[in-house]
């Protein structure tokens, strides 16, 4: 097989998922209206005080972010596992290493890169200091990734089962801690006007080791389950 | 070698040969001793009662499932090649999106799993070989169990590829598109290619048979750690 033909499945299989996760019983819509509300709970919640909603602003809007992937990542696999496509693809000239790879990004475009951009509108509503929303959305784009990878792990893993989404939410929710730490961290840092890059080079250092191990990872679970 | 047949063949000389193959899942054995090849122009069929192993015994020729004894080889022209490339399965489940329109599947099928562009005309053809062209603009959920059985038999037809491998390929298909799921098959056996069909039905097609009974492991289970 010549290289242009792995790229180009590559980019189809990305471009598919896409699509399947935005047409009709696709997990990206809803996964971005659960953002929009449950970020919206939190003025209602706790109190209108514009001080502290812009204290807890930034730590909100990533803890959100993260249950919002993690809400979409258990249909990661699990449709295609359920319907027979992941044994075809299995018959692609992509390895499986290759094809977990496109699955998580085309995860995180249609997914995950919605939250993003809609993220300063909800920066507003949590009243967050101008000097944050910068920080916010470069700190969101350089540590997502890492979330939809490791994702990619747990959802693999728990393909086959029924109720795979709390075991998916136990497996995962851990690892995405350093993420979640550093990703804040540059926001704070910004906001407090003392140099973010450190935390952003941290993020961006999970979510690069996450782009290399997880594919390996995801694919060996996908081979399991296809046992 | 001068009492090798000369076949008229489109595929280049093709060798599946798989020996000794035992398979356990689960800690149960499900088959073992199996031997069986495959070149240009062999039709297969697997039969065998309800859980003696012929979608075992598929997936393992498919690489999916690793035997616990035996191996399984492919060579092309005497050289080594590897299986997946030259395999097309089908299994128990269509692989059949729901949002989807036919259409969209073939498109994406093709492109996925050649990694080429679709031509039209194929798939145009091919959607009419198997009576669906009338159905290609519609979205796939509203096909019938053995429309989507029908549309999941079109990866044969869209995508040329040496080996087949069936599971189950009637279940849910009315007699006429029976007949040309036999003339499907006997176009490739033509041409040179090589097929396993795992069935309970008379595909109307001859060819050797492959009995699973036979295989059964005669000794008892000694658990999952044996």
């Amino acid at each position: 097989m010549t290289n242009i033909s792995v790229s180009s499945i590559f980019w189809a299989l990305i471009k598919r998922d896409i699509k399947l996760s935005w047409s009709q019983g696709g997990a990206a819509g809803m996964t971005l209206g659960f953002f929009l509300i449950a970020v919206t709970l939190f003025p209602l919640g706790i109190g209108p005080e514009a001080s502290t909603l812009a204290r807890i602003g930034p730590g909100t809007i990533w803890v959100i972010s993260l249950l919002a992937c993690l809400l979409s990542l258990d249909r990661l696999f699990q449709s295609d596992f359920e319907d027979g496509s992941l044994d075809d693809l299995a018959f692609s000239p992509l390895n499986l290493e290759l094809i977990v790879t496109a699955k998580a990004i085309a995860h995180w475009i249609a997914t995950i890169l919605p939250i993003i951009l809609i993220s300063p509108l909800l920066a507003a509503l949590l009243n967050m200091p101008n000097l944050g929303y910068k920080m916010l959305i470069l700190s969101l784009l350089i540590g997502t990734p890492a979330l939809s990878f490791v994702g990619s792990v747990g959802a693999a893993l728990t393909v086959a089962l029924r109720r795979g989404g709390v075991l998916l939410t136990l497996l995962v929710l851990p690892l995405y801690i350093p993420t979640l730490i550093f990703g804040v961290g540059a926001v704070e840092a910004a906001i407090s006007l003392t140099d973010p890059f450190p935390h952003l080079a941290l993020t961006g250092a999970v979510s690069m080791i996450s782009l290399i191990i997880s594919p390996l990872a995801s694919a060996a679970a996908i081979r399991l389950a296809l046992e | 070698m001068n009492k090798i047949k000369k076949i008229q063949s489109n595929y280049p000389r093709l060798a599946v040969k798989a020996a000794n193959l035992g398979v356990k899942r689960g800690g149960r054995h499900v088959f073992e001793g199996i031997t069986l090849e495959l070149t240009n122009g062999t039709l297969l069929y697997l039969h065998g009662a309800n859980g003696t192993g012929k979608s075992t015994l598929l997936r393992t020729l498919s690489g999916r499932l690793s035997p616990a004894t035996g191996n399984i080889s492919l060579q092309i022209d005497t050289e080594d090649a590897t299986l997946n490339d030259n395999l097309m399965v089908l299994d128990h489940l269509n692989g059949l999106k729901n949002t989807f329109t036919l259409l969209e599947h073939c498109n994406y099928f093709v492109r996925i799993i050649n990694g080429t562009s679709p031509e039209p005309q194929k798939i145009m053809h091919s959607l009419k070989v198997l009576k669906l062209h009338h159905l290609a603009t519609q979205p796939i959920k509203y096909f019938s169990s053995g429309q989507r059985r029908r549309a999941a038999l079109l990866k044969f037809l869209l995508i040329d590829r040496p080996i087949w491998l069936m599971d189950e390929p009637t279940v849910g298909v009315d007699a006429e598109n029976r007949k040309t799921l036999a003339m499907m098959l006997e176009q490739h056996i033509k041409k040179g290619g090589a097929a396993i069909v795992a069935t309970h039905d008379d595909i109307g097609l001859k060819g050797k048979i492959l009995s699973l009974d036979h295989y059964t492991p005669k000794y008892k289970d000694t658990g999952y750690w044996s």
